[in-house]
C-alpha cells in the first residue's frame, strides 16, 4: 500500500472515530442521563454536571485525534520518523494520563456518593482499560519514532 | 565529535574548488559541504575511496583525531 493511501485511510478512521465520539458525548450520554433522571427524578441536579464532566473528559481525546491527524499527514510525505512526531506521541501519552486521572476522579466521586450501578462500573472499567493501553502504546511509539528519527538522521548525514 | 575532516586543507593544497571535486567524485556539493564543515555523522568507504583517488591522497590526509580537550 502506498503511504499516501495509508495516510488517507487512517485519516478516514480518525474522522469516523471523532464522529463516533461526538455522537457518544453529545447524544448518547445526555440521552442516558435523561433516562436516569426519568427513573430517579431526585438525580435531576446531577445531569448537567455529569454531562459537562464527560465533555471535559472528551477534550484530551479530541486533542489526541488532532495530533494523530497530524502524524498521519506526515505519512504521505514519507516523513513519519521525525522528532516532531516523537514529541506528538509524548504529548498524546500525557493527554491519556490526564484523561485517566479525570476518570479516576469521577470513579472516586461516584464511589463516595454510593453510585455503584453495573453499567457505570462497566463503562469506567472500559475507560480505564483504554486509558492504560493508550498510555503504554503512546509511550512505546514515542520511543520507537525517536530512535527511528535518530537512525534516519544518522543515515542522511552519512556521506 | 573528536574526528575532524580536513577536506578544506586538502582542497587548498590541490587548488581545487568544492564544485570541481563534486563533479569528479560524484557526490553533490551540499553533501561535500556537510562533510567539509564537520556536520557529517559518518563517511562511507566508497566516498573515502573516491575522494582519495581524485585528490591523490591517503584517508589519513582527510581525517584527523583531535581529543575533546585539544579542540
Amino acid at each position: 500500500m502506498k503511504s499516501s493511501s495509508a495516510s488517507s485511510l487512517l485519516k478516514i478512521v480518525l474522522a469516523v472515530s471523532a464522529a463516533a465520539l461526538l455522537f457518544v458525548v453529545f447524544w448518547c450520554f445526555p440521552a442516558y442521563m435523561r433516562h436516569v433522571v426519568f427513573v430517579r427524578p431526585d438525580l435531576a441536579g446531577w445531569a448537567f454536571p455529569m454531562e459537562a464532566y464527560i465533555g471535559l473528559m472528551s477534550i484530551p481525546v479530541f486533542a489526541c485525534i488532532v495530533l494523530l491527524w497530524q502524524v498521519f499527514g506526515t505519512l504521505s510525505g514519507d516523513n513519519a520518523f521525525s522528532m516532531e512526531n516523537a514529541k506528538r506521541f509524548t504529548v498524546m501519552k500525557r493527554l491519556a494520563i490526564v484523561d485517566l486521572g479525570l476518570a479516576a476522579l469521577l470513579a472516586a466521586f461516584l464511589l463516595i456518593c454510593g453510585v455503584t450501578a453495573a453499567f457505570i462500573a462497566m463503562c469506567l472499567t472500559a475507560i480505564f482499560y483504554v486509558g492504560v493501553v493508550s498510555i503504554i502504546v503512546f509511550h512505546v511509539l514515542a520511543g520507537l519514532v525517536r530512535n527511528a528519527a535518530e537512525i534516519k538522521q544518522d543515515h542522511e548525514l552519512t556521506i | 565529535m573528536p574526528i575532524n575532516v580536513t577536506l578544506d586543507i586538502m582542497l587548498a593544497k590541490r587548488k581545487m574548488s568544492l564544485n570541481e571535486l563534486s563533479e569528479k567524485v560524484g557526490v553533490t556539493s551540499p553533501n561535500l559541504s556537510i562533510l567539509k564543515t564537520g556536520k557529517a555523522k559518518g563517511v562511507r568507504f566508497s566516498t573515502l575511496e573516491k575522494l582519495c583517488e581524485v585528490l591523490g591522497c591517503q584517508p589519513a590526509d582527510l581525517l584527523e583525531y583531535l581529543p575533546e580537550k585539544q579542540k
